[in-house]
């Protein structure tokens, strides 16, 4: 069998950062639920993936051998050429490569009309998200309240230059490169928003969504008393601490808005520090929007435990580094310690034992209608 | 019996005048009599026509009574066919027993009749959401109740079948959810051990009705069936063999909704018989197992020729406009077709399959370019043929 050959099981598996856990990479081929693309060591990238057997320890790959692993269908392997090309990885750049492809229409029309609005709406982001930085500067440079800032868009315009202006000497820069900056960090705070329509932005509704999600696995934890009643209870604790550190990594980058000129400095100065620091609620958030779905999609009691059980095997593992970024180090161990023992020797995670979908002809049926469901998911995607 | 118009004559002269209707007039009468606070005779009137239905399947209004033993569909006979201890349920038992339950579930009833009165009858997702709380509820009302004075006089049947009748739908009502459950999650062993484990209000014959309902509903027939064999209370060999039997004895419904169903319902049928055969195939019923294969290979092999004709081959043929082709639509029926040709593959059919996915594939490569978008076209291709094989056509100088 080709995994014995090619194939590393590591075991257990506790990565230390987020960079070593790796980014989800949204495939729509059934083995490949719950995949992650991270830097290899030396050079390229590495497929990290749960064990399809869905027991302890993850399987590590090289990116480019992933097709010995299994076939991948063609909206995989235009998502593996583009991750590939990526200079470096992160769940920004994975949503946009995915975005992309979908986009091109190989996750069906469905996902390509999606992809094309979410397209469309991340550029409306951005140019709201440096509206409202400019909003905010102008806010600050004054010293006036950001609700009285609606005006007509010449005058609004003259306040921002001169706003821009004064501010400038101080960073010791041209007002023309002062608006570059703003514009650079529009592009790293869309996600997080800013100002009035903050929680409409992209992490935000994420996180509305998980909150969403753990109100319902509470519920369900209490109303049902089978062994899916564990599994939602095991979600819901890594919920919880993803909904907690992933809401004050928010709050924290917001807050850094309050001193426009010290962020702008910061930007100018040291602008990789800031991207990590700004990239980490979505490194929180990683992994948990499929889960979500899984779970919205399923309305009834049957596919509600249905989703639970493959919904457990994909829940994020929160690296060891969570805990140095919002002091928690010991709660994190305790989860983490929770989830890997409370998963052991489970064996269901696809539905569908690897040899069924390579080689069984009827079975197909089944890994045809995984792909569709996937496609589904890449259509409600944000 | 209530279920008769007043005058027989009547009664034929319009069963004849329904026979000879059109789909559209049948499917207005039927609205006409879903309509009916009251069913009975109208349902009578309908029997005759029942068979046209089922391959019309007009969209009806979603009512509790249909829900309650949707549970039970597979092993639903045709009374004049049933026979005590046959591991089925007769047809004409289950008005009455609906009527009995649902006037006894207390307010659940009007608080699921608002849920369904605004669902149809192909809403899938409904009846399963509301079986979730009828069923249960269902099954603890039905097995605690008492045998109704006009039990023969409605449903014509004896009152010493009352028991098997009345505590077989109980014991599968009961598990409905469970085995839902199972059919999404077909994998999950602990879960299957637990449900035929449970023998709670569960004699043999109720355990081989859940058996028999398993068994045409398991997506993994051999895994149910090594389940059984590894089951340690006593009986259960017996009722599982009692199980096969009923079923393979009586396939034609299964067989005809290969023929007749709408294309969803009749892959999933060719995809589950294909598998069931494969379970099933053991030397003492290989002789039986082997017509029937040839049989439903048959049926796969027709429908399959009608799907890739009138669900792909038309469709993508008939227009040169690429907004007028409903793509999703057409995936959906590449995706019944794949499946179809992989059941009839399985049940020995393999030269028809590869004719048939060669003309699609050359009718697909075929098309002008402006009517379909190339990422369409080479997506078509993978439902079809797979990711390797499409990009082998997509790429290859000419066509195949």
């Amino acid at each position: 069998m080709i995994m014995a050959r090619s194939f590393a099981l590591q075991s257990p598996y506790h990565p230390t950062t987020f960079l070593e856990r790796g980014a989800a990479v949204p495939f729509t081929t059934p083995l490949l639920a719950g995949a992650r693309v991270r830097a290899a060591q030396r050079s390229g990238l590495e497929l990290v993936l749960p064990n399809p057997g869905g027991g302890k320890g993850f399987y590590v790959l090289p990116w480019t051998g992933v097709q010995e692993f299994c076939a991948l269908t063609l909206h995989d392997r235009q998502l593996q050429d583009r991750a590939a090309g990526l200079q470096s990885v992160t769940p920004s750049g994975i949503r946009q490569a995915a975005r992309e492809i979908a986009a091109n229409g190989y996750a069906g029309r469905e996902a390509r009309d999606a992809a094309t609005r979410a397209q469309r709406q991340a550029t409306d982001d951005q140019l709201a998200t440096n509206y409202y930085l400019l909003l905010i500067l102008v806010s600050q440079v004054e010293q006036s309240a950001l609700a009285n800032m609606q005006e007509r868009l010449p005058q609004l315009e003259m306040r921002a230059k001169r706003a821009v202006a004064s501010i400038a000497p101080e960073l010791g820069l041209e007002p023309d490169f002062v608006s570059t900056l703003l514009e650079e960090l529009a592009v790293l705070l869309q996600g997080i928003g800013v100002g009035p329509i903050a929680a409409k932005a992209l992490l935000p509704r994420a996180l509305g969504n998980l909150v969403a999600l753990r109100r319902d696995l509470e519920q369900w934890t209490t109303s049902h008393n089978d062994d899916t009643s564990e599994l939602a209870d095991i979600i819901g604790v890594t919920a919880d601490l993803s909904i907690g550190c992933a809401g004050k990594a928010i709050a924290d980058v917001r807050s850094s808005t309050e001193k426009m000129s010290v962020l702008l400095s910061r930007w100018r100065t040291e602008p990789q520090a800031l991207s990590s620091w700004v990239a980490r609620p979505e490194w929180l958030l990683d992994g948990w929007e499929p889960i979500c779905l899984l779970w919205s999609e399923a309305s009834t009691v049957a596919t509600r435990r249905a989703a639970l059980r493959e919904m457990i095997d994909l829940v994020p593992i929160l690296p060891k580094e969570v805990g140095d970024w919002i002091g928690m180090a010991e709660q994190i161990e305790a989860v983490n310690v929770y989830k890997r023992f409370s998963t052991l020797n489970r064996d269901w995670r696809s539905g569908l034992p690897v040899l069924d979908l390579v080689e069984e002809g009827a079975s197909q049926a089944c890994a045809l209608d995984r792909v569709a469901r996937n496609e589904r998911l890449r259509a409600l995607a944000a | 019996m209530n279920a008769a118009l007043p005058i027989p004559g009547l009664q034929r002269e319009l069963g004849r005048e329904l026979r000879s209707a059109s789909d559209q007039q049948l499917s207005r009468v039927v609205a006409v009599v879903d309509a009916l606070p009251e069913r009975g005779a109208a349902d009578a009137l309908i029997a005759p026509v029942r068979a046209r239905l089922a391959q019309l399947r007009p969209d009806r209004p979603l009512r509790l009574s249909r829900v309650l033993f949707t549970p039970l569909n597979a092993v639903i006979v045709a009374t004049v066919k049933w026979r005590p201890a046959s591991i089925s349920v007769p047809r004409s038992a289950l008005d009455l027993l609906g009527k009995l339950i649902l006037a006894q579930i207390g307010t659940l009833r009007s608080e699921l009749e608002t849920v369904a009165s605004q669902r149809t009858s192909s809403d899938a997702t409904a009846i399963q959401a509301i079986g979730d709380v009828l069923w249960p509820a269902a099954g603890r009302v039905l097995q605690e109740l008492d045998m109704p004075g006009n039990w023969t006089e409605q449903t014509g049947l004896q009152s010493r079948v009352w028991h098997e009748i009345r505590d077989g739908a109980a014991v599968v009502l009961n598990r409905a959810v469970r085995i839902e459950e199972i059919t999404h999650t077909p994998d999950n062993e602990e879960l299957l051990q637990s449900l035929l484990k449970d023998r709670t209000g569960c004699n043999d014959a109720g355990f081989a009705l859940v058996v028999r309902v398993l068994l045409v509903r398991h997506p993994r027939p051999t895994d149910l069936l090594r389940t059984l064999a590894n089951l340690r209370h006593s009986g259960a060999a017996t009722a599982t063999e009692q199980a096969i039997s009923a079923t393979l004895d009586d396939l034609e419904p299964a067989l005809e909704q290969i023929e007749t169903a709408d294309p969803t319902a009749a892959v999933g049928q060719a995809v589950q018989l294909a598998m069931m055969f494969d379970a099933l195939d053991t030397p003492t019923r290989r002789t039986h197992i082997t017509a029937l294969r040839a049989d439903a290979a048959r049926l796969c092999q027709e429908r399959l020729e009608r799907t890739v004709q009138q669900g792909l081959l038309e469709p993508l043929t008939a227009t040169s406009s690429p907004s007028s082709i409903d793509f999703p639509a057409i995936e959906t029926t590449a995706r019944g077709v794949r499946k179809l040709g992989a059941a009839a593959q399985r049940l020995g059919g393999q030269r028809s399959l590869e004719r048939f996915m060669q003309l699609s594939v050359t009718a697909i490569l075929a098309l002008d370019s402006p009517a379909i978008d190339p990422v369409d076209r080479i997506r078509l291709l993978e439902i079809l043929v797979g990711p390797d094989a499409a990009l082998a056509y997509a790429r290859a100088p000419s066509q195949p």
